[in-house]
């Protein structure tokens, strides 16, 4: 019997995002396999409440669909959900453009006291926290 | 205990009994029959540099959080945590990993002004602090909750470390994939 070769064709969701060459691929968006063992779920609201809840983690992830980086603040309180600022604005390779570091001032667009009410609280463009996580590469979770 | 507590309790009990606790790098990767933490599921490099005997270490490329490490594999070091510039492969430490018992008790991070200068610790949080870590649920580690002073000055007993630090990362040290300094250790 033949050897036979799976293909996997990977969907480009952007070029040359991390490095000349280098693209980041639809796979690659929303959470990663460690965070879904870690939380030992696949549901997105539950490895939210794991990572950055319970944990206590800082997020910062790139957000396709409107081109900007978020980051959530979890480390003080109140804890802010704020644009993060490009630290290389003029770096060709997305990845590089922002460190992700979420203790820098950007603009805040949702600020609360008690964890539990961000995953309800904060909406980008109209879209939920699943939904854009979902559509965004997660940069740092420390 | 309420309801909810008792299904998230019994819930964590089931599936630690089911896999043991494996994810290196975040919480419950320590092994305790092992003694450690099994190689496979390590998520950062020894870079091979050590300052008064810590380790350097860097974030595996595979992985691109950049998280503190939970479980160490040793039972109560200090690690330091570099990133490394993408094309000059330059190490800069930013911070600093506290564990006993093979869990994380503090972190600190180090911030830089563009000289590379440390900025000290101020209330409005622009400059280095630390973190306490504390087990909030059996095996899960956390930044202690419910505690709004979690944002520390640094104690003075690692200044003589952070000194060492910041003279390291002037220095401009290297390091790739493949290439371990243990014999350019910093004892300095």
């Amino acid at each position: 019997m033949e050897a036979s070769t799976v293909t996997m064709n990977r969907k480009v969701a952007i070029y040359n995002f991390f490095t000349d060459g280098k693209h980041l691929y639809e796979d690659q968006l929303g959470w990663s396999k460690l965070e879904k063992e870690e939380a030992r779920s696949l549901v997105s609201k539950e490895i939210f409440d794991f990572e950055v809840v319970r944990v206590g983690l800082n997020l910062a992830f790139y957000y396709l669909d409107d081109g900007r980086f978020y980051g959530i603040h979890r480390e003080c309180i109140p804890i802010d959900v704020k644009i993060l600022p490009l630290d290389h604005p003029e770096n060709p390779h997305i990845n590089s453009q922002c460190k992700g570091d979420t203790h820098v001032d950007g603009d805040v667009i949702f600020s609360c006291r008690d964890p539990k009410e961000l995953w309800d609280g904060v909406r980008i463009g109209g879209k939920s926290l699943e939904e854009v996580i979902s559509r965004s590469y997660i940069i740092t979770l420390t | 205990m309420s309801s909810p507590m008792k299904l998230m309790k019994s819930r964590s009990i089931a599936k630690n009994n089911k896999r043991s606790l494996k994810v290196m790098g975040g919480n419950g990767s320590y092994g305790k029959a092992l003694g450690g933490v099994a190689k496979k599921d390590r998520t950062h490099y020894d870079t091979g540099y050590r300052i008064d005997g810590h380790k350097v270490l860097v974030l595996m490329e595979n992985i691109n959080h950049n998280k503190f490490i939970m479980n160490s594999n040793s039972e109560n070091p200090i690690y330091l945590i570099a990133s490394i510039a993408k094309n000059t492969h330059r190490l800069v430490i930013s911070g600093i990993g506290i564990y006993e018992k093979h869990k994380l008790t503090k972190s600190i991070d180090l911030k830089f002004d563009s000289d590379g200068n440390l900025i000290p610790f101020d209330s409005s949080e622009k400059g280095s602090h630390a973190h306490n870590w504390t087990e909030n649920s059996p095996g899960v580690l956390g930044r202690k909750r419910h505690d709004e002073s979690n944002h520390l000055p640094i104690d003075d007993k690692y200044q003589h470390l952070i000194d060492k630090i910041v003279d390291f990362n002037k220095k401009g040290h290297t390091w790739e994939k493949g290439q371990n300094n243990e014999q350019n250790s910093c004892h300095q």
